[in-house]
């Protein structure tokens, strides 16, 4: 889970696998760590989901934390814009550091869809680029399963692709 | 051969030659073969595996017993070459080995733990059972986790650059959270720590501390290998796991360099990693538990109970004895314990009571006593008593008793059984005399002094005095003692007796009679109520009294409360034409005062409530209306001068005229008219 603070990483863990949801913001520290298994054609998944601290101006997401990874969420908020960007930074990083994995983008909060401030155009310009975007809500449980039943069906998509 | 000569020797060469030739050269081949040692061995090396196989099978087990020493002999030789040859041999067998029987070991102890656990009972025991209660953990384990120095958890096998778990053991007791997530958060504080702290030196973390659990880690350029430990372990555990590292670094080499997130392969890494699954137990002081001195109690108490019992034994086999040497009719000769059973032996007269009612009386158990009584004749008194007794046939109201040796009859019987007694016979019972002084032939009541309202009947035969009728109680105290001192007379029943009722304790005055009828106290006559309050009360006193009859009685109070009404209703108090004093009328109103306070006292004792009318009248000269008041004034000026006189209001009624009078005629009837007279009101009994 990438993306820049308060966006709701957590939140939409914390929903996937638990199945709660808390208004509570609590801001995480280093890394938050959960497993939860997902069903893909039959097989069984294990996923474990490094909920990483979100990043800002001052704390910066360690690369040593992306190593060894499968697969990506990144997650903007979309009543704030320019976490958007800090969206796309952070999937530079990750290519960077381990190459070209699966990912998806959330555009989170959707329940506060009025008071989004999220550029349209960037977005599509990000989709005609073949990004998967999603729009969630942690709150409202709106495609939190989608999302990660979407990612780890192209995880294992790549997976066979390499051992083929 | 050799004494032979020359050419002889030669011609015996030469038959030989002729005779066995071609045999004597294999026989020369045969003897070159076995004097060459190298052609013989490499031979001998030939046939030696199939030689060894065939004895093998046919003689069974004759060649490895013969090879024993030698092969032990080899080993030893070997190992002292060379250990390390021996050791890589083995390592394959000893490891699983020893694990196994490790953990056949440990499931043994904690069988064993948990049994001893959960039977002893010690303040540690209770403490650590509140510990368990407290946290919810099973007792076994924080007993373990007391008396354990340290205990290797899990341990984990992380793939070093993706933090993703290879392989995880754990021990059987330990519940563990799901080893995936730890591994990875193993790595993520990992890198953490190497990330933020570059500049130390050792650039990655060696353990981590939490409460009594601590984590250890050792890294290779492939994997990180984590253990969970409980308690405190030694150094040399940390030397453990680097053995293990190394180890598998060795032999999963390649599989390290090809891995792809397939895990399986390391699955047999886990025989590895067993290594690394120690622990250590403290010796646990093992001081004698409660069971121990519970089991001591029991002992001691056993033998006090066994030791005790058998003085008790014999203590009541004693009582025994002394209770049967103090009964009539037996002597004892001796006693003892035979096989469990208690044995009296002696002698015992036939009309003795029965060994059994002695015993009852004892403590003793009557199934563990035997008896051995032989019969004799015992001349204790009441035995004597008895036999004597049982010769004479004894009339009812005679009474024997006998004093050494002299027969005492005391009673009343006639002549003729007297004369009947037969002396010389009751002699051989072990009478020396008789004495029949007390024996009356009549019986006389006079020195009872009976009153005449007493009845007696006298039953002679049993010798019981019955009496009835009234008596004074004085009477009634005496007579038993002095009925039973009557020779003949053994039974004396007083209880149809009734108590004779001295009437002169009611102190009835003059005008009153009393009678008693029967049971029922009759008075007659003229009484005040206080004394018949009082009479009532002491006639209750007596039983005997059922009923008062007071049907002829009146009571003085009552009698003279009637007088006074009449006397008060038959006086007027006349006026002149106004409301005007008179002397006249003051005498007589005076005396109206004086009836009026007795009629009041006296209704109060009967509890009747009174009320005096004063009724004012006119004559008819005049309105009505000015009559009536002038009536109402009459009247109320008697009244005034009654309170005057002490009598409360509340006694007192007025009342004026109602209607208008007749007009008189004469001024004899104007003046009748001109008065005030009194009525009186008796009402309702006052309740209490």
């Amino acid at each position: 889970m990438l993306g820049a603070f308060a966006v709701g990483k957590t939140s939409l863990v914390q929903r996937f696998v638990s199945g709660i949801f808390s208004d509570k913001y609590k801001t995480t520290l280093g890394v938050k760590i959960d497993k939860k298994t997902v069903q893909i054609e039959d097989h069984d998944l294990d996923l474990i989901l490094w909920d990483l601290a979100g990043e800002d101006e001052f704390m910066k997401v360690r690369s040593s934390y992306l190593r060894g990874s499968s697969g990506a969420i990144l997650v903007a908020d979309g009543t704030r814009g320019e976490t958007l960007e800090i969206a796309i930074e952070l999937n530079n990083k990750v290519n960077r550091e381990v190459g070209f994995i699966p990912f998806v983008l959330l555009i989170n909060k959707s329940d506060l869809r009025e008071n989004w401030e999220i550029d349209t155009d960037r977005l599509a310009q990000l989709k005609s680029a073949g990004w998967i975007i999603v729009e969630t809500s942690a709150l409202e449980n709106s495609n939190v399963e989608y999302v990660f039943e979407q990612l780890s069906r192209e995880m294992c998509q790549l997976a066979q692709f390499q051992n083929a | 051969m050799k004494n032979l000569p020359h050419n002889e020797r030669r011609e015996l060469e030469l038959l030989r030659q002729l005779l066995v030739g071609s045999e004597l050269d294999k026989l020369d081949q045969l003897s070159d073969r076995l004097d060459n040692r190298e052609a013989f061995s490499s031979e001998i090396g030939d046939v030696l595996p199939q030689a060894m196989l065939k004895s093998a099978n046919q003689r069974g087990h004759q060649l490895s017993k013969a090879l024993v020493p030698t092969v032990e002999d080899i080993v030893r030789i070997s190992i002292k070459r060379d250990i390390n040859k021996f050791a890589d041999a083995l390592f394959p067998v000893i490891g699983p080995a020893i694990r196994k029987s490790v953990i056949e070991t440990i499931r043994q102890m904690f069988r064993s733990v948990n049994q001893v656990i959960e039977n002893s009972f010690s303040i540690q025991g209770l403490r650590w059972r509140i510990e368990s209660m407290r946290t919810g953990v099973p007792f076994a384990q924080i007993v373990l986790s007391n008396s354990l120095v340290y205990e290797v958890e899990q341990v984990f096998l992380i793939h070093h650059s993706t933090g993703l778990l290879l392989t995880h053991i754990e021990r059987e007791n330990v519940e563990s959270q799901n080893p995936d997530v730890v591994s990875s958060m193993l790595t993520a504080i990992d890198d953490f720590v190497s990330d933020s702290f570059e500049n130390s030196e050792e650039k990655s973390l060696g353990s981590i501390e939490m409460g009594s659990i601590s984590i250890w880690l050792v890294k290779s350029p492939n994997a990180i290998l984590a253990l969970a430990i409980t308690g405190n372990p030694p150094a040399s555990l940390h030397t453990t796991m680097l053995q293990t590292m190394e180890q598998i670094e060795l032999v999963y080499d390649d599989d390290f360099a090809q891995f792809n997130g397939d895990i399986s392969v390391f699955e047999p890494a886990k025989d590895i990693l067993h290594e690394c699954l120690q622990e250590q137990y403290q010796n646990v002081n093992r001081r004698f538990g409660i069971g121990f001195w519970i089991a001591c109690l029991v002992v001691i108490a056993a033998l006090f109970y066994w030791v005790g019992s058998g003085l008790y034994q014999s203590k009541l086999q004693k009582e025994y004895i002394s209770l049967l040497e103090k009964e009539p009719g037996y002597a004892i000769t001796g006693f003892d314990n035979d096989g469990g059973v208690f044995r009296v032996k002696g002698l015992r007269d036939p009309l003795a009571r029965t060994p059994q009612a002695v015993l009852n009386e004892s403590r003793l158990n009557f199934e563990a006593v035997a008896h051995v009584f032989q019969p004799y004749q015992s001349l204790e008194q009441t035995l004597v008593l008895k036999r004597a007794l049982a010769m004479m046939s004894l009339p009812t109201n005679v009474s024997a008793s006998i004093d050494d040796g002299r027969l005492l009859l005391s009673g009343y019987a006639d002549e003729e059984w007297i004369n009947a007694i037969n002396r010389p016979l009751l002699q051989t019972t072990g009478v020396a005399e008789i004495n029949t002084d007390a024996l009356v032939t009549s019986i006389d009541l006079s020195s009872l002094l009976m009153p005449e309202s007493v009845e007696a009947v006298l039953d002679i035969g049993m010798g019981r005095l019955q009496v009835s009728g009234f008596a004074s109680p004085e009477w009634r105290n005496r007579a038993e003692a002095l009925a039973l001192q009557i020779p003949g007379i053994h039974f004396y029943d007083d209880s149809a007796l009734k108590e004779a009722i001295d009437l002169s304790l009611f102190s009835p005055p003059d005008s009153v009679v009393l009678t008693l009828e029967e049971s029922v106290l009759k008075v007659q006559g003229r009484a005040e109520l206080a004394w018949i309050a009082s009479m009532q009360k002491l006639a209750r006193t007596y039983p005997s009294i059922s009923r008062i009859d007071s049907s002829s009685l009146t009571t003085i109070e009552a009698e003279m409360l009637a007088a006074d009404i009449q006397r008060l209703e038959e006086k007027m108090i006349f006026f002149d034409a106004s409301v005007s004093f008179n002397f006249e009328f003051n005498q007589t109103l005076d005396e109206v005062a004086e009836i009026v306070s007795r009629i009041i006292a006296n209704s109060k004792i009967l509890s009747k409530q009174v009320q005096v009318v004063v009724k004012g009248f006119s004559d008819s000269s005049g309105s009505f209306e000015d009559n009536k008041f002038l009536s109402e004034d009459r009247a109320d000026y008697v009244s005034q001068y009654l309170f005057n006189t002490g009598i409360s209001p509340s006694y007192l009624r007025n009342e004026g005229l109602k209607e208008p009078v007749e007009v008189e005629s004469t001024e004899e009837q104007r003046q009748f008219n001109r008065r005030v007279e009194f009525a009186v009101e008796l009402n309702r009994q006052v309740s209490n």
